[in-house]
């Protein structure tokens, strides 16, 4: 457990609380840094405003990820090295995209080069996610095993 | 060393006038060898790009409904064709479309499949690899597609 001193309250955190509250938070857009919480990226502050209860204007995205990172939570900064992650080397980006992509195996995705924005369990949230922060990114689902990366003798039927 | 000849890690980038070059994609450890997916928008559907597995041994080009859906494409009043695709029986609504792939845009006769279990959809012999070339270079994980003369 930690104790977090924010905006002049005492909060008792463990990760097992931030990983819950986390869990049922939509993803909002990074900025220049994130949080690895179960795999997906959040905002700093958007995860510490969920679970304190602060305004985020009650405290910064340096106190956001000290405290995060006390927790022992990954908090890296965007475009800079990321989750170490062990690449397959197979591949036009040495496995790189791979391991970005694992973790979001079964998932629809929004994927802009280098990055997931957002994931869900459907096409069509993904696509109101990117409407709603107006963005545009490629739109798919990362296969989750080989019986869905549908290769096709494509043959109708009289 | 693999993947040299890709300089950026643009999904797809003009070369010259004519050629793109587009790295596969990687996929996680249990899905297999990288792909060569080709992210391509509907018209009507501006907020994304699909990706499309470009695919030799597709007849047809198809999408998932739900992008008709999204793209404001009415199938109601269209007569169902029944494919097997990959092993798995759909039901396809064909319908003339724009499509785009970065620079170019032309127009398929898709096939809006539901249901759709696959991960992307198929770009096919009808109504894409007879208007580009496509070559694959799979030992530098990408293809290069140009379009064909008209």
């Amino acid at each position: 457990m930690t104790t977090a001193r924010i905006a002049g309250h005492e909060f008792d955190l463990t990760p097992t609380v931030v990983e819950a509250v986390a869990g049922g938070l939509e993803p909002e857009p990074i900025r220049d840094h994130y949080v690895v919480v179960r795999g997906r990226r959040y905002p700093p502050k958007q995860v510490l405003a969920a679970v304190t209860g602060l305004d985020r204007a009650d405290f910064t995205t340096h106190q956001a990820r000290a405290v995060l990172r006390r927790l022992g939570l990954g908090v890296y900064r965007r475009q800079a090295a990321g989750p170490a992650t062990t690449p397959s080397a197979v591949g036009p980006h040495g496995g790189v995209e791979a391991a970005m992509l694992d973790p979001y195996q079964g998932r629809w995705v929004a994927q802009v080069p280098g990055e997931v924005l957002s994931d869900s369990d459907s096409p069509e949230a993904v696509l109101v996610w990117l409407r709603r922060h107006h963005l545009k990114a490629r739109v798919w689902r990362v296969p989750g095993s080989r019986a869905t990366t549908g290769s096709a003798l494509s043959v109708e039927l009289p | 060393m693999a993947g040299a000849g890709v300089s950026s890690y643009d999904r797809l980038r003009p070369v010259g006038r004519v050629a793109l070059i587009v790295p596969y994609t990687e996929l996680p450890a249990a899905s297999g060898w990288p792909r060569p997916l080709l992210d391509v928008a509907v018209a009507g559907l501006d907020d994304a790009t699909f990706s499309c597995l470009a695919d030799t041994g597709s007849v047809n080009s198809l999408l998932p409904a739900w992008i008709a859906k999204e793209a404001g494409l009415d199938l109601q009043q269209i007569e169902a064709r029944s494919l097997v695709v990959g092993g798995a029986t759909t039901e396809a609504r064909f319908l003339p479309v724009p499509l785009t792939a970065a620079a170019y845009t032309w127009e398929a006769e898709v096939g809006f499949c539901d249901p759709w279990p696959y991960d992307w959809g198929l770009l096919g012999q009808l109504w894409f690899f007879r208007y580009f070339i496509v070559t694959f270079r799979a030992a530098d994980f990408q293809f290069e597609v140009v379009p064909v003369k008209s």
